[in-house]
């Protein structure tokens, strides 16, 4: 039985269709990457599930519960945390903490062991407004933690934080991994995605663009990096280049999507084109390649798209 | 354990204890500042003077401080955090709706308590039991008047979801009723009879002390006849106990409507 499963979930704004019919399937276990631009309608998405956004059309399920009564239960089994942690500035730590245990049905002593966890006992006492935001983020991270749940669900956990705490913030979601819950991640950190996460899904524009496991997302495509004192030339050469799958602006270079694995051959190719290359590298395709690729975000969005169609839900 | 999570939400925040705070100086101001020599009324009479500062003033506080205490858990976005955590969107209305009967029976409980501490050794009493059906009628119309008003503050954070913007639209909406009823009463029957039933018009209907008191109102009426002034004339009480029922339902139905339809 899948813990998360939507089928054409909808929400239309007035102005705006923020889902768009996604589908998605999240099992025990994983560790899902939801991925996606600023305003891609990741935060809506989760809004859904956690029951404060009212979805327009279609449906899902948490547990395989899918009527209202049932959902209150199911959500018993989840902890979760949207955007920016929500609690009372006014309250001390801790006592945010009693409410949500309160909520939950859980007991002082759970409250403890997860300040312990997040390494906050020591601040537990002082008021929520007077914390750092990686203070903020790790007790949120306390919060959903509880009422030990089988799924955690986790929007931009490292949101605004500096290296320290987002190595803080990963460490504790690891931990929570080892401990085989199931954890549903908004990031849009996509190197940290890609050394965490089993299974990805990536949406644009309220529409899963892409969806598996990391490997089948990133894909066995052979890329490489080229430079040339004329870049202009160089792309136009690229993009008439039989081989080329698609072509983009990268670290460095212009990124090129090959469709063999013969560097020689391309480089030979350029030289006849009267173009003499200062750099040439294979270079392994990256989650990030995957995420520009998919949303839109790199150069050549169409021949881009047009060479993922595999992916597109 | 609704009610547990309101009552840790509400004595923690200062704006719990500056408003209610104000309001118990206010009550013992009323029930304990020298006034006139004359000697202050013992039990029963004593009563009028205890609730008449309180039904004045009380229910305007706790309109206030409902939306103080309601209306910030949509910019903080707690509401929305704690429907996460587990709760309905139904149970998060009515866990405020619990904690506005907690801070009705507060502030009823204060009204009594510091009145009946100031008439405590008071002389000129008038004999009889210590409360007649009158004076039940009128703690009965304080009760209603802060119910009123604390489900207006209800209906109102539920709707404006901001508390200065919901603090701003209950004055002004008070002092609209008067200034629209002012200018445009006398022109019409109807109109008349239909901006005594308005909110505000209501509620001071439901505090006037004539009401209540035969006796208050011999004495007002024979101040205005003397003044040339037409005498007051009071519905039944119980008519207007169920106009304002009837405005406490339409507010709490609103409150709940927005609750469950609009996205936290």
């Amino acid at each position: 039985m899948p813990v998360i499963e939507t089928t054409d979930l909808t929400k239309r704004f007035p102005a705006v269709l923020a889902v768009d019919r996604v589908s998605l399937t999240v099992e025990q276990g994983q560790i899902f990457g939801f991925l996606g631009p600023n305003g891609s309608g990741k935060t809506t998405t989760i809004g859904m599930l956690m029951g404060i956004i009212t979805p327009t059309a279609g449906r899902f399920r948490l547990f395989g519960a899918g009527a209202p009564r049932e959902l209150l239960a199911a959500r018993a089994r989840v902890g979760a945390t949207l955007e920016t942690p929500n609690f009372y500035p006014y309250l001390s730590g801790r006592d945010n903490l009693r409410i949500a245990a309160a909520i939950k049905g859980i007991g002082k002593a759970r409250i403890e062991e997860c300040l312990e966890i997040v390494g906050l006992r020591g601040r537990g006492r002082h008021r929520f407004r007077t914390y750092s935001l990686g203070m903020k983020q790790r007790l949120a991270l306390a919060a959903t933690m509880l009422n030990d749940p089988e799924l955690i669900v986790l929007d931009e956990p490292a949101n605004g934080l500096d290296p320290k705490g987002m190595k803080e913030v990963r460490d504790i979601i690891r931990i929570l991994a080892d401990r085989g819950k199931t954890i549903f991640l908004s990031s849009h950190l996509l190197w940290e995605v890609e050394r965490m996460c089993t299974h990805v899904s990536i949406v644009r524009k309220g529409r899963v663009v892409g969806t598996g496991t990391v490997a089948e997302i990133v894909g066995g495509e052979i890329t490489a990096v080229v430079r040339a004192e004329d870049g202009e030339a160089l792309r136009t050469a690229l993009e008439a280049y039989p081989e080329a799958a698609s072509v983009r602006a990268g670290d460095g270079g212009l990124v090129v999507a090959l469709a063999s694995d013969d560097l020689a051959a391309l480089n030979r190719y350029l030289a006849g084109q009267g173009i003499h290359v200062s750099h040439l590298a294979r270079r392994h395709r990256s989650l990030e390649d995957a995420f520009m690729d998919l949303t839109g975000d790199g150069e050549g969005e169409g021949e881009v798209q047009g060479s993922m169609t595999g992916f597109a839900s | 354990m609704l009610a547990r999570i309101e009552v840790l939400k509400a004595v923690k925040r200062p704006a719990f204890w500056v408003t209610t705070g104000v309001f118990v100086a206010f009550c013992t101001l009323a029930n304990f500042a020298p006034g006139s020599n004359a000697p202050r009324p013992t039990f029963p009479a004593a009563w009028q003077g205890i609730i008449e500062p309180a039904i004045n003033l009380g229910p305007i506080f706790l309109a206030a401080l409902m939306i103080l205490l309601f209306a910030p858990e949509f910019r903080w976005r707690t509401a929305r955090q704690n429907v996460i955590d587990g709760l309905s969107k139904e149970q998060f209305y009515w866990s405020k709706v619990l904690l506005l009967a907690a801070l009705v029976a507060l502030f009823f409980a204060v009204s009594v308590l510091i009145g009946t501490l100031g008439a405590i050794g008071s002389e000129g009493g008038s004999g009889g039991a210590f409360v007649e059906p009158t004076d039940l009628n009128y703690m009965l119309g304080l009760v209603v008047a802060l119910l009123l008003w604390g489900t207006a503050g209800l209906m109102i954070s539920a709707l404006v979801r901001a508390a200065g913007a919901g603090l701003g639209l209950l004055f002004l909406y008070f002092i609209c009723e008067q200034v629209v009823s002012g200018l445009l009463s006398s022109r019409s029957r109807v109109l008349d009879v239909i901006f005594d039933y308005l909110p505000a018009a209501l509620f001071q209907t439901i505090t006037d002390a004539e009401l209540y008191y035969p006796v208050v109102l011999a004495r007002t009426n024979m101040a205005r006849a003397e003044r040339g002034q037409d005498p007051l004339v009071y519905q039944d009480l119980w008519i207007l106990l169920v106009a304002v029922a009837a405005y406490m339902v339409v507010f709490l139905v609103l409150a709940y409507a927005s609750m469950r339809r609009r996205d936290l």
